[in-house]
């Protein structure tokens, strides 16, 4: 067994030092849904329990972003674990908190977005892209990491983490991109989610605690030097043994045919879009602001209208101001110019462009029949799939990513190994199972808290998967002679 | 003519993402098909009015209700005209902008000008700016003519009784709307290039938006227009022309017409319907006693270049003096110009999904879908009359209450094959209906011409509470496919499709 040493730091604002009294840490880090780790929308985020003495106590504790490092065997210190603490036990004698991935950060961000046009549910990020949201044009994953809290990991130099820079993110592109859309919620992980539905890709966190909007045909694509787990190391002498090798296979999931719903999405002339008969008072010298949640997204706001009169009747004109304007809502405020007298207001009414459904169906594809019965995955309605085209190829895709029945290994028992990471690729020989050097995914690992080993990582064999490679990608040169195929 | 393909909006393509096929490669295929299509389609010859000139007799007179949609950017309102006017009265012509038909329905006189015998264009409008008018928004034009000498209340007498067409009225420029330059078409190279993709994309968009700007004003068709108004005065010594149609054109690159009709001749002595192209007997269709047809006439007009009037009439032949008759039925569900030429350009082979090919291919098939792009480019280019003009859409005939009622009860205001993407249109308590229509005549024993059309999908699409404008997608509507006719009625003020 390797020897591990556990570094654990805290930021209490005035950047990471070691936290004092911590004992030691245990780590899960998991996929949060579907048997196999590949599905859209899927997220992978940690959790982490660290125990400490009581001297570790400090009132400004709650989401303090705290670090878990390990070093194997003297080595260089290596991230395992960054995240916010979100609990904390005291029974007197010692302390346990529990740590949560950035998505606690992420969820407690309300974004609302104007409607953009054919932007891509992620783009590419890069030390040059302009990911400004009110500047640049980068894809809806990217904008609502930005709106989060969130700045590009290729320019973290230009972001250093601060009150307002909380964490960082990385993402793959993607094709879909929606004719309009636009985000409002009050929980921008639940709109992430959303998205890597759509863009049928995942989210997750790596151990550094940068998020990735990933890109599933990236799933299969092999890495440089990747971890090997073996059940021998005279098979495979620089690998990471495991004791024992579990093979779990269900039928759930895997499918023939695959239907994906679209609504397509049209901008009507500029019309009345909001209006509110609802009599409000306002006091003298006071103002009130009102929110105008709109029915259907906006995709210009026109001229907004106030009705007016005093307490004592007298008809008044209001203009109102304008605080926030978001694709489904505005807010204004309407001040009462006098220091004496009340207002009321009686009517509200706002124009606009909606951008309304215009049609909706269903595009479905079969692939080949994996049983004696229909297998058919009915995708769900997805605001971001707008087109036929999106909803074609999102079924093809799901029907090749999920038309082949792959079973979830569990190895236990391994040294710990900081490659071994949700998300990462890796190779898998078991001479009992016949897999040499199998490529897989892991999907699932738990750390014990001596850090020693890995009790239980779970993976998923890649094998058949679409990937990358296969394709003629943009941005890419290719000789007049090289042949790939051109996509879904 | 051909159905339309559809644009199926810009595609997207992000850096490190496959080229795709679904939403990508095919999509640029699509859109150059659609494109391409479109800017082969010819359009509807204006349409003046039925009948010799509507209405009752007064001072001033209505000489037709338009309308189009306004846009920052447009300048000239033109109008064009061919009357047969006597020289011993005066008359003038009036323009009038109706922008609030509820509060100000007598709206604000635009221009007036002399009218004059034979054709005459008149330049309504140099510049819209300063009109107060929003983007957007319909603008109706009502056009009058007055006399001014006596200003008699039948200034229109018999002598002055004759044509007086509207033959163009459009505004312009439409280029003027599009604020991008044409970004031009990439050449492939070494690779799906990011930066050509989206230029390719740019192009084909550019050229969807430009084709997407003309107006197409739904047709004012005739449906079961009686023929025959004066046999009380026949003496049996020369034939009767009832003029059932008029209207004309500015072809531009367009060098051919033709018209729909159906007839349903119910005199007891055989009939001609005619088509005169600039007051020349183009083509004739003969009726004889009880029959029923379809007559769809083509016309080689490749030799009038400029704006060109276009009339139909029926001509009855009796030598029985006094002889009662019945009127005839004609429908015209259209008049139109068109290319005689109207062959897309090749496409490249469509790839299947997940099918493999060489950069080579996936090249090539890039290249000649640039090429097809440059070649719309031009065509649109070459072609202002057609591309650069927004004809005005022509409100349904009568401009008083009874006039309306007698010709909506003797004509559907408006039939039309969809070809486009979007129907723009204002009005109030207007519906579409398409699907089964039912025809029955309110007095089946002894038709007068009026009728009920009940269609077997109707859709309410303006309430009756107000005027609105109103953007309607016609590819939400189920069954409502390319080609597939429908109709609106109701009180509809502007109506008109888009391509793309």
């Amino acid at each position: 067994m390797p020897t591990i040493a556990y570094e654990i730091t805290w930021d209490l604002g005035a950047g990471f030092v070691a936290m004092p009294g911590a004992l030691g840490a245990e780590v899960e880090l998991q996929m949060t849904e579907g048997q196999t780790g590949l599905g859209w929308g899927n997220a992978a985020v940690p959790r982490a329990t660290i125990r400490a003495t009581a001297a570790t106590v400090d009132a400004a504790w709650s989401y303090r972003p705290v670090k878990i490092r390990v070093s194997v065997d003297g080595g260089a210190y290596q991230d395992l674990f960054t995240g916010p603490l979100l609990e904390q036990d005291d029974d007197g004698i010692s302390l346990r908190y529990i740590a949560g991935g950035m998505d606690v950060i992420i969820q407690r961000a309300p974004v609302r977005t104007p409607v953009r046009r054919r932007r891509p549910i992620a783009t590419l990020t890069t030390a040059l892209t302009n990911e400004d949201p009110d500047s640049g044009s980068p894809g809806w994953a990217n904008e609502v990491f930005w709106r989060a809290g969130g700045r590009p990991w290729d320019q973290r130099g230009s972001y250093p983490l601060s009150s307002t820079v909380l964490f960082y993110y990385i993402c793959d592109g993607s094709s879909v991109a929606p004719p309009a859309y636009c985000v409002d919620g009050d929980n921008a992980w639940e709109s992430l989610l959303l998205l890597a539905e759509a863009g049928a890709g995942q989210i997750y966190q790596g151990a550094d605690g940068v998020m990735h909007f990933v890109n599933p045909l990236s799933f299969g694509e092999s890495a440089a030097s990747p971890p090997h787990l073996t059940d021998s190391l005279t098979t495979v002498p620089t690998g990471t043994p495991y004791e024992r090798l579990s093979r779990h296979a269900t039928v759930e999931g895997v499918i023939s045919t695959a239907h994906a719903p679209f609504k397509a999405r049209g901008v009507q002339v500029m019309q009345q879009v909001y209006e509110d008969r609802t009599a409000y008072d306002v006091l003298p010298s006071d103002y009130r602001d009102f929110e105008l949640a709109m029915q259907w997204p906006i995709a210009t706001h026109g001229s907004v209208t106030v009705e007016a009169s005093t307490a004592q009747g007298v008809p008044t004109t209001v203009t109102p101001s304008i605080i926030t304007t978001s694709g489904m809502r505005r807010v204004i405020r309407v001040t009462n110019p006098s220091s004496t007298v009340g207002l009321i207001v009686h009517r509200i009414a706002a124009e606009g462009e909606p951008v309304s459904v215009i049609t909706e169906g269903t595009a479905s594809f079969t692939g080949s029949s994996v049983g004696p019965f229909p297998a058919e995955l009915r995708l769900p309605s997805n605001d971001a799939v707008q087109t036929y085209a999106d909803a074609r190829r999102w079924s093809r895709m799901a029907v090749r990513f999920f038309n082949t029945a792959r079973p979830v290994y569990t190895a236990t028992d391994l040294p710990y190994s900081p490659l071994l990471l949700p998300g990462a690729y890796a190779l898998l020989t078991s001479a009992r199972r016949s897999l040499s050097s199998t490529p897989v995914r892991i999907t699932r690992v738990q750390i014990e808290r001596s850090g020693a080993k890995i009790t239980s990582l779970s993976c998923v064999p890649l094998t058949g998967l679409p990937r990358l490679s296969d394709f003629f990608i943009i941005g890419t040169t290719y000789a007049d002679s090289d042949t790939r195929k051109l996509g879904y | 003519m051909s159905v339309l393909s559809t644009y199926q909006g810009r595609p997207e393509f992000p850096a490190g993402v496959p080229l795709e096929v679904t939403g990508g490669f095919d999509v640029l295929q699509a859109n150059t098909r659609a494109v391409d299509e479109a800017s082969l389609l010819g359009k509807d010859a204006l349409c003046a009015h039925a009948y010799i000139l509507e209405g009752n007799r007064e001072n001033p007179h209505s000489y037709g209700q338009w309308s189009f949609q306004y846009f920052p950017g447009l300048t000239t309102l033109t109008w064009a005209g061919y009357n047969t006017m006597s020289a011993s009265v005066t008359e003038r012509i009036r323009f009038k902008a109706v922008t609030d038909p509820v509060s100000a329905p007598g709206g604000v006189v635009l221009h007036e000008a002399l009218l004059t015998a034979g054709l005459q264009t008149i330049t309504v409008l140099s510049s819209m700016s300063g009109l107060g008018w929003a983007s957007g928004q319909v603008i109706e034009i009502h056009v009058e003519l007055y006399a001014t000498d006596g200003a008699s209340p039948s200034f229109i007498d018999d002598e002055n009784w004759g044509r007086y067409e509207t033959i163009d009225f459009y505004v312009s420029p439409l280029s003027a709307l599009i604020a991008d330059a044409y970004p031009g078409v990439p050449t492939y190279t070494t690779g799906p290039d990011q930066a050509k993709l989206e230029q390719h994309a740019g192009a084909l968009d550019w050229l969807a938006r430009r084709i997407g700007l003309v107006p197409r004003p739904l047709f004012q068709s005739v449906a079961m227009g009686m023929t025959l108004y004066h046999f009380d005065d026949y003496d049996g010594d020369a034939p009767i022309d009832n003029q059932t149609w008029a209207g004309g054109f500015t072809r531009g690159a367009l060098d051919r017409l033709t018209a729909l009709i159906r007839f349903q001749c119910n005199t007891n002595v055989a009939e001609d319907i005619r088509l005169f192209v600039n007051g020349s007997l183009a083509a004739t269709q003969s009726m004889t006693a009880g029959q029923q047809g379809r007559w769809d006439p083509v016309v080689n007009i490749s030799a009038h270049g400029s704006t060109t009037p276009i009339r139909l009439e029926v001509r009855t032949r009796t030598t029985v003096a006094g002889e009662p008759l019945r009127g005839s039925r004609v429908s015209i569900s259209h008049v139109r110009l068109y290319r005689a030429s109207t062959t897309p350009s090749a496409l490249p082979t469509a790839p299947e999904p997940e099918a493999s090919l060489t950069w080579s291919t996936a090249k090539t098939r890039l290249n000649s879908l640039a090429t097809i792009a440059t070649t719309v480019y031009n065509r649109i280019l070459g072609d202002s009359e057609t591309w650069d003009r927004a004809r005005l859409y022509r409100r349904n005939y009568g401009y008083d209450e009874p006039a309306k009622s007698f010709f909506e009860t003797r004509h559907i205001p408006v039939v039309w094959n969809r070809v486009g993407a979007r129907l723009v249109v204002r009005g109030k308590g207007v519906r579409l209906g398409y699907g089964g229509a039912v025809w029955t005549l309110n007095e089946p024993k002894y038709p007068d011409g009026t009728f009920n059309l009940q269609n077997a999908i109707e859709e309410n699409l303006i309430d009756a509470t107000g005027f609105q404008t109103r953007i309607v997608y016609l590819g939400g509507l189920k069954g409502l496919g390319l080609g597939t006719a429908y109709n609106t009625r109701g009180d509809v003020r502007y109506a008109a499709e888009h391509l793309l």
